[in-house]
């Protein structure tokens, strides 16, 4: 990351103008850097995360769901919330981006549990070891945490292969003869899936106990945060991983804060039912800008980017993104790259077009006669049918916004480039 | 279906280094050599962002294999190249790992042009990562066009007061003086030979 | 101490001249292409002036010849295609260089940096001819011209871009110093 360019706006060179917005403005900064930078608008959501996390906080053992489209700003209500979380001084908040740590897409049943037993267990036996806590204590934690460690990488054992007394003695094959050992990787659950067994999650259950409990005798509860959950666009993939790890947390007593998919909420058949597990499902929904302009044009605002934006530019981005947060960062951001390669001074209307343009061109492509019709239906009577899994893609892939259960719209920058049929002659 | 700006690999590059040389872009190769215009693009991107460039091929790498590529290390630039083209299924497991592949230097996607349709359908998430950042190969620049060579020709022949063909008479007798400017003549002329 | 002396004394430099170039090869062409670029557009964006590298550097392949130019063949005032600096200056410079095996070696070079009005020298030039002169203590194969065309002092050969180093950070920050 380059270093913060700290001169008075008035004494930077061009250069430097340019690069310190485009600091402020990256689309793929870590959410944890924006927060820590003062970047972040909290009240964005109305404060959703105090909501996620004052649940999490008197009741333990709750199971809470943050769902919202991509790039609408979850990681970061999420990271509120823990912060939100570690400043009440009895909870020991963990975040835990499951997706950043194994591959999502062969994750099954006790995966959940063994990401989360390790980070448990490496803050229960750090903070042990910062306390000084008696040796026998210490040991027993470590050796709590070297067994969930196991279980979810794996471990290596050396097996013997016994001697094959039919084979002749010979000396190439001398070792085949006396027996030797081989090691043998044994994948754990955060590896190439095991077949799913469900006696395996009770493999877990004595050091989590152990961990839990150490925590406890502090006065603190536990509240676990999964982010990355979202990527199974799939529900009902989702739920199929999930829910054997979420009951037995939810046995232990600790709270439970996850994101999911857009799917759970609008998918076909599996919704409803996966629903009715949880406390209370949160829709991070898209901001719309005739209502919440000004909050959107604050985000930009927050990170100095009037700067380079006069006027009522501002309001230009914050309507092609649609509301979608990461599109308001990433738009502002590539309008400025395309007036600095212009060489021009400042970000201008042509060029915030411009890269309107390009946006709505990416969303545009992979898009058949029919979404299309799909989309320009939508755009005219503001129906669209979440019934038909082709139209739940075209929310995933946020070609459709979703402002509310009921408030459907095309994406701005799609709007602006998807071709219109031409009129028919009377 | 309109089409994206074509845009030389140094323009490509200057773009990632105003950046501070982080973010994700994608690449699009037309047509033509694809391992020869990888081989530029990352020439390119190495001259102006003044950083290490790696290309570590998508297909057929792991999980694993692509989080150590892109995490060891974390900060210099890489192309994820995608060859040919990359099927729906893995960009959506390319999709899944998005926060594992996220990283502090910057992504190149290089891609063949079709891949942005699968890009769209099957990987929202890194999409989402790219913006509007998507750019067609263009043509080099910087070379010299053919009105360009003849305006530096007249410059020189009436600088020095005699025409193309006599310029090449003196220097086959060994005629010509041996300062820069008559060497460029020359070479404009395309009698490198009598250099 | 003779002026016979002298003229072996200039002939054994260029000799010296022989033996940088033969032993200072260069990337292939369109690598120092690519390098000469990217320096002046770092250079550039360090200054207030929005000089357009991609449309000012230009490159010309003939069989094994390469010419890389930047700015007219012969400086006769301020054009649009000269590299301008923030204290008035403006820079023009073509370089030859001939492909060998895994790079190039330099054949000729002209850099002509042309100070702001109303400083004391003009300009400066550096040159590279691509053969010995007759005469080598007048003109010296590679050679400086200080602020005069009818001068000739021996110079280094030095990589491109060492010599733009010097433009940038020795001329111009002199300059800048000076206020």
């Amino acid at each position: 990351m380059p270093s913060s360019i700290a001169a008075p706006e008035g004494q930077l060179s061009r250069r430097d103008k340019f690069r310190a917005y485009m600091q402020a403005f990256n689309p793929t900064a870590p959410a944890a850097e924006m927060i820590e930078a003062g970047r972040v608008c909290e009240d964005l959501h109305h404060y959703l995360f105090r909501n996620l996390a004052g649940r999490a906080d008197l009741e333990p053992g709750s199971q809470q769901l943050l769902v919202g489209g991509v790039g609408s700003g979850k990681t970061t209500e999420l990271l509120l919330a823990g912060r939100w979380l570690l400043g009440q001084g009895n909870v020991l908040p963990l975040y835990l981006d499951v997706s950043a740590e194994t591959d999502l897409a062969s994750l099954n049943a006790g995966s959940l549990l063994a990401a989360f037993g390790v980070l448990l267990g490496g803050s229960v036996v750090r903070d042990a070891e910062a306390r000084a806590a008696e040796s026998d204590r210490l040991q027993k934690l470590k050796e709590a945490h070297a067994k969930i460690t196991e279980y979810a990488y794996g471990k290596e054992v050396k097996r013997r292969v016994e001697p094959m007394a039919t084979m002749a003695v010979d000396p190439a094959l001398m070792r085949w003869v006396q027996g030797y050992f081989v090691s043998e990787k044994v994948p754990g659950k955060l590896k190439p899936p095991l077949p799913v067994l469900n006696r395996d999650l009770q493999v877990t259950q004595s050091p989590l106990n152990e961990f839990l409990t150490s925590v406890r005798e502090s006065s603190k509860d536990v509240v676990v945060i999964f982010d990355g959950l979202d990527r199974l666009l799939d529900a009902a993939k989702f739920w199929s991983v999930v829910h054997q790890d979420l009951r037995l947390l939810r046995r232990l007593k600790v709270s439970v804060i996850a994101t999911a998919p857009l799917s759970v909420l609008f998918g076909v058949g599996v919704g409803q039912s996966i629903s009715d597990h949880f406390d209370k499902i949160h829709h991070l929904t898209v901001i719309p800008s005739e209502s919440a302009g000004a909050s959107l044009s604050s985000v930009l605002e927050r990170r100095r980017g009037t700067g380079l934006l006069p006027g009522l530019l501002p309001y230009t981005i914050v309507e092609f993104s649609g509301g979608v947060l990461r599109d308001l960062i990433s738009l502002a951001r590539d309008a400025a790259e395309e007036a600095y390669v212009s060489d021009r001074d400042s970000i201008t209307l042509a060029d915030i077009e411009k890269v309107a343009n390009q946006l709505g061109n990416s969303y545009l492509r992979g898009l058949g006669p029919e979404a299309i019709e799909t989309l320009l239906k939508l755009a005219g009577t503001k129906s669209i049918d979440l019934s038909k899994p082709e139209n739940v893609e075209l929310l995933l892939t946020r070609r459709v916004l979703e402002y509310s259960s009921t408030d459907f719209r095309v994406h701005p920058a799609l709007l602006s480039v998807i071709p219109r049929p031409e009129p028919k002659r009377a | 279906m309109p089409d994206f700006e074509s845009q030389p690999f140094f323009q490509i590059a200057r773009r990632l280094e105003i950046r501070g040389g982080t973010g994700w872009l994608v690449v699009l190769n037309p047509a033509g050599d694809f391992t020869t215009d990888l081989n530029e693009l990352q020439t390119e991107l190495q001259s102006v962002l003044q950083k290490p460039v790696r290309v570590v091929e998508l297909e057929p790498s792991t999980f694993e294999q692509l989080r150590e590529a892109l995490h060891d290390p974390d900060d210099d630039a890489v192309v994820l190249s995608g060859g040919p083209g990359l099927a729906p299924e893995k960009w959506r497991s390319l999709d899944i790992m998005r926060s594992a592949m996220e990283r502090s230097g910057p992504v190149v996607l290089w891609l063949a042009p079709t891949d942005v349709a699968n890009l769209a359908n099957f990987a929202p998430n890194i999409r989402s990562l790219i913006g509007s950042e998507y750019f067609i190969a263009g043509p080099d620049g910087g070379i010299m066009t053919e009105a360009e060579r003849q305006e530096r020709l007249k410059e020189l022949s009436e600088h020095f007061g005699f025409t193309d063909e006599v310029a090449v008479r003196k220097a086959e007798a060994g005629e010509l003086p041996h300062d820069p400017e008559f060497v460029e003549w020359l070479v404009l002329l395309n009698r490198g030979d009598l250099v | 101490m003779t002026l016979e002396s002298a003229r072996q004394r200039a002939i054994a430099l260029d000799s010296k001249t022989e033996r940088q170039l033969a032993d200072q090869p260069l990337g292939p062409p369109k690598e120092v292409f690519r390098v000469i670029r990217a320096y002046l557009l770092r250079r550039s964006e360090e200054t207030d002036q929005r000089n357009n590298l991609y449309a000012l550097l230009k490159i010309y392949t003939t069989n094994d010849l390469v010419q890389i130019d930047l700015g007219p063949p012969i400086d006769k005032g301020p054009t649009d295609s000269h590299f301008r600096f923030d204290s008035g200056a403006r820079l023009c410079f073509g370089l030859t260089l001939c492909g060998v095996e895994d790079g190039s070696r330099l054949v000729a070079f002209r850099y002509h940096y042309t100070f702001p009005d109303g400083h004391s020298v003009k300009f400066l030039r550096f040159d590279l001819n691509d053969e010995v002169h007759p005469d080598p203590l007048a003109e010296p194969r590679c050679h400086l011209h200080p602020g005069t065309k009818d001068l000739r002092l021996p110079f280094s050969v030095l990589h491109p871009i060492e010599i733009l180093d010097r433009i940038f950070f020795v001329l111009e920050k002199a300059i800048a110093e000076k206020g």
